[in-house]
């Protein structure tokens, strides 16, 4: 980390040139000087190249500020010192979120199972396990799975919480999971099931590749094995079950969308727009502590950006310093979001 | 409201929303000039969708259209630069994808912020400003009170940098991705 990577020349110069073309179109001498430049060598082209892939790839970097206090002041301060004040702090509550963002690779290790076997996470603890087909299953915070693998199923229960699941094609064994009163049934795909409430029936199902169907287990009623109601999903759609209703209903979402609310697996929360009030509920998930939001006018404030799991307080420290928020921690360990007094003074 | 009875819900949608619309889209494209003619766009995109289908929930799609025009703008200069480079360098380009269709992981997303968390503060702020909040040299150059020319300087700094971080974190975890592709390969068969 301490070691600061100095750039090559070739690389400097490349950059050189990109930033002179981004600033605006190039003289007919630029152009010139550019040409010559690039035909020095194979490595001037490729060095020109790849700068330029990554300067455009960057461009994915403008969904950052979306929710973020807009850069120009909103209120109708006329004062230019405050303005250029005011500016200071919106990028430097963006560079809070841009460091928050560091990837938890998520660890593939393989666990040799037998029989039954139970895996469980603590409350903002993630694990993925490899299980003896191959199959990955990767638990989310404050779950507990139990995979029984038998001569005809492959069986899983989840008994509380979230798991996404990667399941290893094998046509004669279907891949089977059981929550709540439902089950949903695979051959080779990849799909999550969550409990939406643990400890009740609610559960939802998405899937992102492959298809699954999903229907009650119905243990009430006499188990003539005749086809229960069975809703079919296919990738992008998800479905949520729930005790007291019979008719699920599925939602379509686009792949973008998919990959945000599975993000969790790749160690990341990743909200677009959600209220705070949302966002605390997901986050809180993921912490022993309770958080409550005592503001009313900041319940429903918009939140977008990624924090890893676990760096909650990166979320606190961007709410009191960009959405005039103060959070108090509790001696007990509860944390509650007010709003702070001396907001809008700026 | 009760006036309003004539609009179609994608219209009254507008009519209410409009100002933080044209804010969303300010914030993605940075300068001012384009907000007004990019909010008119994405408006006029929701009424032809409107009128070929029902809209579920008129706000939503309204600030997803504006927010999808102006990432569109947005990064229209980049592919127009990128496309100027690959006619310059003439090198086989693998991929021929339009702007909109370049999807970018999280694990790159999460590296580029990586780099440029670890630029020096006035380079990452200018980069942030130019790349993050889409801003002109001179733009920035008016905000932060300092000269074109050095604005052109951090910008190619900062590029140099991260592209010499990236490199070197792809290194690092190319036996990563090798043990995770010879996981891959085992579950296939």
């Amino acid at each position: 980390m301490d070691q600061t990577l100095e750039p090559c020349q070739l690389d400097i110069e490349a950059a050189e040139w990109i930033a002179r073309l981004s600033g605006g179109p190039l003289t007919a001498d630029q152009k010139q000087e550019l040409n010559d430049w690039c035909n020095k060598s194979l490595a001037h082209k490729e060095a020109l190249h790849s700068a330029a892939q990554l300067w455009a790839d960057m461009d994915a970097l403008t969904s950052l500020p979306d929710y973020l206090p807009a850069a120009a002041p909103s209120s109708s301060v006329r004062r230019e010192k405050v303005r250029s004040f005011n500016f200071g702090a919106a990028y430097l509550s963006a560079a809070a979120v841009l460091i928050v963002l560091v990837i938890g690779w998520s660890s593939f290790f393989a666990q040799d199972t037998q029989n039954i076997q139970l895996y469980e996470t603590a409350i903002g603890e993630q694990k993925t396990v490899t299980l003896s087909d191959q199959s990955i299953a990767t638990l989310n915070t404050n779950s507990i799975l139990e995979v029984d693998y038998q001569a005809g199923e492959r069986r899983i229960k989840l008994i509380k919480g979230e798991v996404l699941f990667d399941v290893a094609k094998d046509p004669l064994k279907p891949f089977v999971v059981y929550a709540g009163g439902n089950y949903v049934r695979a051959l080779g795909t990849k799909f999550a099931v969550r409990f939406l409430e643990n400890g009740t029936e609610n559960v939802e199902v998405l899937v992102t590749e492959g298809t699954v169907a999903v229907a009650k287990t119905d243990s009430s009623k006499s188990s003539t094995q005749n086809d229960p109601v069975k809703t079919i999903l296919t990738h992008n759609q998800s479905v949520i079950t729930r005790e007291d209703s019979t008719e699920p209903s599925v939602t379509e979402s686009d792949p973008g969308e998919m990959e945000r609310r599975l993000s969790w697996a790749t160690g990341i929360l990743h909200f677009d727009g959600e209220s705070l009030e949302e966002v605390v509920s997901e986050i809180s998930r993921y912490t022993a502590y309770s958080v409550t939001i005592e503001a009313e006018d900041l319940r429903n404030i918009p939140i977008g950006g990624r924090f890893r799991i676990g760096e909650t307080d990166a979320l606190f420290e961007i709410l009191q310093e960009g959405f005039g928020a103060e959070v108090v921690r509790h001696a007990s360990g509860k944390i509650s979001i007010y709003k702070s007094e001396q907001s809008g003074t700026l | 409201m009760e006036n309003n009875k004539n609009y179609s819900p994608i219209e009254k949608a507008y009519l209410r929303y409009q100002t933080s619309i044209k804010r969303v889209i300010g914030r993605i494209v940075g300068s001012s000039d384009d907000v007004e003619d990019i909010a008119q766009k994405s408006f006029l995109k929701a009424v032809i969708a409107e009128k070929k289908g029902h809209i579920e929930d008129p706000k939503a799609y309204l600030f997803g259209a504006a927010r999808n025009t102006a990432y569109t703008e947005v990064t229209k200069k980049s592919s127009q630069l990128l496309k100027y480079v690959e006619d310059l360098t003439d090198l086989p380009v693998i991929t021929d994808v339009s702007a909109e269709d370049r999807i970018i992981s999280n694990e790159q997303y999460a590296l580029f912020c990586e780099a440029i968390a670890e630029l020096p503060l006035q380079c990452r702020t200018v980069f942030l400003m130019c790349k993050v909040y889409g801003k002109s040299h001179k733009e920035v150059s008016a905000e932060l009170d300092i000269a074109v020319s050095t604005i052109e300087k951090h910008v190619a700094a900062g590029l140099a940098r991260c592209m010499t971080y990236i490199k070197s974190k792809n290194s690092e975890n190319q036996f990563a991705s090798a043990q995770y592709r010879s996981n891959q390969k085992r579950r296939e068969k």
